[in-house]
This record gives structure tokens, sequence and C-alpha cells, in this order.
């Protein structure tokens, strides 16, 4: 039985998705083109496995169910409309069977939230992040592919589906190995947490966009903080941007405003964010007022800043003068290598420090 | 300084370098080589525990001292009253050697006088000089920051005290002020242990120690003065000078290789980035 299922299932083989043979160009690495009006080259790669082997969610689709088939069916192609993810598409199921999908409950979720898409797209980039035609959902995702869990595996003996022959004696539904690689990459997070602090910093550390995203730089004041410090040394496990500003729900897309009473990081509702079980179960309401986002800013004209910059001053005067003092004795120690048995003193003046004229070598 | 002074010395040593080679990376942890540091001793929960080890070990070592030198001054007074001395406890404290006096700052005057070749002769320092009580009220203040900083991150994993502003101030104070300690310790202390001279106090109370007396005889006159005028001698008269032990030049090289490495990697780094 086993061995049937494999042979229906889509590991390795190609699917269908591609009706529309675009990947008979698109496969093609390198396939670029110079954009007149910038002079921009722009590449057009698509992988061919992506498709082959669903490596990813959107491997189901056909190219058309995003891009438009009028712009995209000359060539070369005139796209001019943005890619638009709410709208609905069709999932195309080995069964022979298309499936309805879309994300337009996300939209709406985003909507309500301080992302958006209306304020995204209204954000001074200096440069434009998006190109003509792409989705404002690539400001924070990339094309989505499924990743294995982060534990070392081998295929089994026997093929991947063995191990499940021991137990299941009737046939497992087809789409079993896709659904399965789909679950796993669920059960992980999106990203690692230092590519998640990149990810906000494309907005959040612009510095054309910090007045409009909060007043300061809000990853370089995370990557400071123990949270960020543990990012940066390879912790997978201390809190990400998302793990606070996420709602309750865990929906990154329904992030509020940290003034707005529902925000998970609002005054209110902070301890409890804090306090969950699976981060600091059972800490005081107090910890909270510890600033993972301490702005240390001149402007800020925080205490904090005075503490900070007290030391730093505190640091150079002592440096400063152990320095200049250090100078002097080995400057002293170069003098007397000339006449050792001279004061350095007296080498240095050329004559006795003390006016005398007849008097014998002094020691050092 | 004493064989039992040495030891608490050594061991303050051992914890401040642990404490160093923990600390720095999480200072630095957006430098290059502070994952990878970490990742050497053991991974993030491994260098934060012998942080924290180390950091109670300090303590502790912070409190013996102090416990040290409070039964080192009831001591004398004993000894000063068996001897009929009616001295009180406050003289004695003043007259201790690390007490900071205004004998100090006249000697800090002469001092640079001198290294401006404004004065012939360096002042004739005491068994500590200037520099030796910076350091060391630098460091008794440093180990006796632990408890503070101690105290407010309890107070916040779950005592349930309201105390969470704290824990900004400490968390700036504890890492600024220990990378002042370490730059000052690695960069003053040791130029005034391996190049300067009257670089330790260890030597101080040893004026015939072998391969020291140069050293002594320049960074503490005032000390061999008193046991010259104790034996009826002229302190010029206590012998030639020896040759610098062989251990102290490989120290001098080593450490000048060491200091001019790192300035020029930081150099290269600089005009790298």
């Amino acid at each position: 039985m086993g061995r049937a299922l494999l042979a229906l299932a889509p590991w390795g083989s190609a699917r269908a998705a591609d009706t529309e043979n675009c990947l008979s160009c698109h496969r093609f690495r390198g396939l670029s083109r110079l954009d007149p009006a910038t002079g921009e080259l722009r590449l057009f790669f698509c992988s061919e496995e992506y498709q082959a082997e669903r490596q990813g969610p959107h491997a189901e689709l056909r190219c058309t169910a995003c891009h438009e088939r009028e712009e995209v069916s000359v060539v070369p192609h005139h796209v001019k409309t943005r890619v638009d993810c709410a709208r609905a598409c069709h999932i195309s199921r080995n069964s022979g069977v298309e499936t309805r999908f879309s994300h337009e409950h996300i939209q709406e979720t985003l909507q309500a939230s301080v992302h958006a898409p209306t304020v995204l797209s209204g954000l001074p980039f200096e440069t434009p992040l998006l190109r003509v035609g792409q989705s404002a959902c690539l400001y924070c995702h990339d094309e989505p592919m499924f990743r294995p869990l982060g534990i070392k595996t081998r295929p089994p003996r026997g093929g991947e589906h063995a191990r499940c022959d021991i137990c299941h004696t009737d046939e497992l539904p087809v789409e079993v190995p896709y659904f399965m690689r789909h679950v796993t990459s669920r059960l992980q997070p999106a990203r690692p947490v230092r590519q998640l602090a990149q990810v906000c910093a494309v907005c959040h550390s612009d510095p054309t966009l910090i007045p409009s995203t909060g007043g300061h730089d809000a990853v370089a004041s995370y990557l400071h903080s123990f949270h960020g410090k543990a990012s940066l040394l390879g912790s997978t496990d201390t809190a990400t941007c998302t793990d606070c500003h996420a709602s309750e729900t865990g929906n990154v897309h329904a992030m509020l405003r940290h003034d707005n009473p529902a925000s998970s990081t609002s005054s209110g509702k902070l301890p409890d964010t804090c306090r969950t079980t699976a981060c600091h179960p059972g800490a005081p309401p107090g910890m909270t007022v510890a600033a993972v986002h301490l702005n240390l800013d001149l402007h800020a004209g925080k205490p904090e800043f005075y503490v900070a910059a007290m030391f730093i001053a505190l640091t150079a005067a002592v440096m400063v003068v152990f320095f200049i003092l250090i100078l002097l004795e080995l400057f002293h120690a170069f003098v007397q290598r000339r006449n050792p048995n001279t004061r350095s003193t007296c080498v240095w003046l050329g004559r006795c420090s003390l006016g005398r004229t007849d008097a014998p070598a002094c020691s050092a | 300084m004493t064989p039992h002074e040495r030891g608490q010395h050594w061991l303050f040593a051992i914890a401040f370098i642990l404490l160093v080679l923990t600390g720095m990376p999480i200072k630095f942890a957006d430098s290059d080589w502070a994952a990878g540091l970490v990742s050497v001793m053991g991974g993030l929960t491994t260098t934060r525990k012998l942080h924290r080890i180390c950091g109670v070990l300090l303590i502790a070592m912070f409190l013996y001292h102090v416990g040290y030198m409070l039964t080192r001054l009831m001591r004398q007074r004993r000894q000063a009253r068996a001897a009929g001395s009616r001295e009180s406890i406050w003289s004695m404290l003043w007259r201790s050697p690390v007490v900071v006096t205004p004998f100090d700052v006249r000697q800090f005057g002469q001092h640079l006088r001198y290294l401006l070749f404004r004065r012939r002769e360096r002042p004739a320092f005491g068994e500590m000089n200037f520099r030796q009580k910076f350091e060391y009220w630098a460091v008794f203040w440093a180990s006796g920051d632990g408890p503070q900083r101690a105290g407010a991150v309890v107070c916040v994993v779950g005592v349930g005290v309201r105390f969470g502003p704290a824990l900004n101030f400490a968390f700036i104070i504890h890492s600024d002020e220990a990378y002042l300690a370490f730059i000052y310790i690695a960069v003053v202390h040791m130029f005034s242990v391996v190049f300067s001279a009257g670089g330790g106090a260890a030597v101080a109370r040893q004026p015939d120690g072998p391969g020291r007396r140069r050293r002594n005889w320049r960074g503490h006159r005032g000390v061999l003065d008193a046991v010259a005028a104790e034996f009826g001698v002229k302190a010029d008269d206590l012998g030639p000078e020896r040759k610098r032990g062989v251990a102290v030049n490989i120290l001098r090289r080593g450490y000048s290789a060491v200091l001019l490495g790192g300035v020029a990697g930081s150099a290269s780094s600089r005009s790298g980035s």
C-alpha cells in the first residue's frame, strides 16, 4: 500500500500549477531586463523546484492567480498593477479539485492594526522599497517557503512513508507529505530572532521614518536590551518583537499602538504580556517599568541618559588623565636611556637641575 | 603585601578576569567576536551562570576583605595598647596606607611637575602612592557595587518588590562601570605593574627583594627612607642596583606586544569599517 501511495505522492514530480508555462522562461537564472525608465537591471528568476517539489504554499497556484493575466501575457510584460494578496485564488489540489482561498480576512485584520496598508503606503521612504507591481505584504514577508523542523533527520529505511505503513493499513490521503511539511513549517517561527528584528528595522530603524514610527530607533533599543543582546549572542528562545507586540492570540497582523488600551504593550496589559508562562511567570508587575526600548537620546531627556553620560564622562576623564601620566612616564624612561646614570630631568635640561657645575654624576 | 594579601589579590584577579570574559561579550553583543567567545564558553546560558558565580565570588571577596581590614586594624590597636600607646582608632585608621590624605594630592602635583621636568626628583612615595590608592578604592567601589546590582535583579525576578526603574539604572551603571574598570586595569594598572616605577604595593615592604630594588627605589622612596632611618644609614647607601629579573622582562615585552597588537587591531578594524 505504501509504495502505491508513494507513486501517487507529489514528491519530486512536476505539478500542473504552471499550466501557463511561465517557467519555460523564468526558470533560467539570470533572466533579466534593463528597465529603460530607471536604468536598473531587474531579475525575474523563479525556481523550478519551488513548483515541482511544492516547496511553499504558493506552489499550488498559477502565476496569474496573483499577476494580472493581461499584463503578463505580452512580452516583455508590462506590469502596472500591484499584486493584491487579498484577492481570492484557486488552489490546485492533486485530486484535480480546485479549492478557493483568500487572505482577505488578514487584510481586514491589518486594516484595524497599526500596520494598516493605508498607513504603510503613506510612509515617506527615501528610496521606495517595493517595485511596481509588488505587494505591500513584501514589506514584512518573503515568498513563503516550507522549512523542515530544526532537528537533524535522516531518511527512514524503506522510504519516507515506511513508518506510516506500520500503523496505517488503509491508504493515507495523498496530500499527507505536503501537509506534513506545511504544518511542521508552521510549528516554528517564520523567521529566526535576528532576522525578524531586521525585518522590523526596515521601517523602525529608518531615519526618515523614525518620526512617524515612534520617535526613536526601536530596533536599536531592542538590541541593547536583555532580549536583544541574547538574540545577538545566539539565543533562539528569547523574546522577539512579535512576542510582545502581537496580540494575545499571537496574530502578528493585529498589532496595535502601545497607547491603545487593547494593545498587548499598553500599560494596562504589558504586565500580563511579560508574565506569560513562556516568559516571566510570577514576575511582579513592576518589572515592566524596566524599559526594553530604553531611549538614551539627549532629546528624550530621560534620567537614564544623564547617568549614562556621566559614566562616559567619568571614563573619559579617568583615562585621559592616566594616559597622559603613562605617556609622560614613558617619555621619562626614553630620556633616561640616553644617560642611565643621570636623572632624567638633568638629561632633558642638558645641565644639572640644581645648577651645580662641579657636581659628580648623580644617581638616577 | 603579606602572602595572605597576595592571595586575596589573586582571587580578586581571577574573579575579575572571568567576569570580564563573561561580561564583555554581553556588553558588546553586537561585535563580531562576542558570539564566538560566548560559544567557546558553552553558550549564553553557561556564560551568564559563570558571570553570576564570579560576581558572587567577587562580593564574597569584598566582604572578606572588609572583615580582614577591620581585623587588622583591631589587632594593631591591641598591639598599640599593649605597648602603652593611647592612640585612638581613628588616628590609626588615618595612618593606614590606603587612606587618601591631602598629602596624596600634594604628591600628585609634585609627580606631575617631575614628569614635566619641572622637578628634579620623584616625590618620596610611601607604601602606596596616589595611583595605587586610586586603584584600591576603585576596586573597592566596583566590587561593593555588586550587591546593589544583584539586589535590583532579585527584586525584579520574583521577590515582589515594585522596583522596576532601578533595573534601568543598574543596567547602565553595572555595564559602564565594569567597562571603566576593565580598561583601567588592562591599561593603567598593567602599565603600573609592568613598566612604571613603584609598580606595586606588593614590593614596598620588601626593600631588598630580588630584582625589585630599582623600582622600589624610585616608586617607594619614602618607605626606603624610613627603613634606612631606622637602621641609621642613608637610603642611598643601601647597595648597588640590581638588574631586572627575567620574568619581569618577559612580562614587559609580552604586555607591549599585546598593547601594540590591540592598538593596531583597533586601528585596522576602524579603517576597515
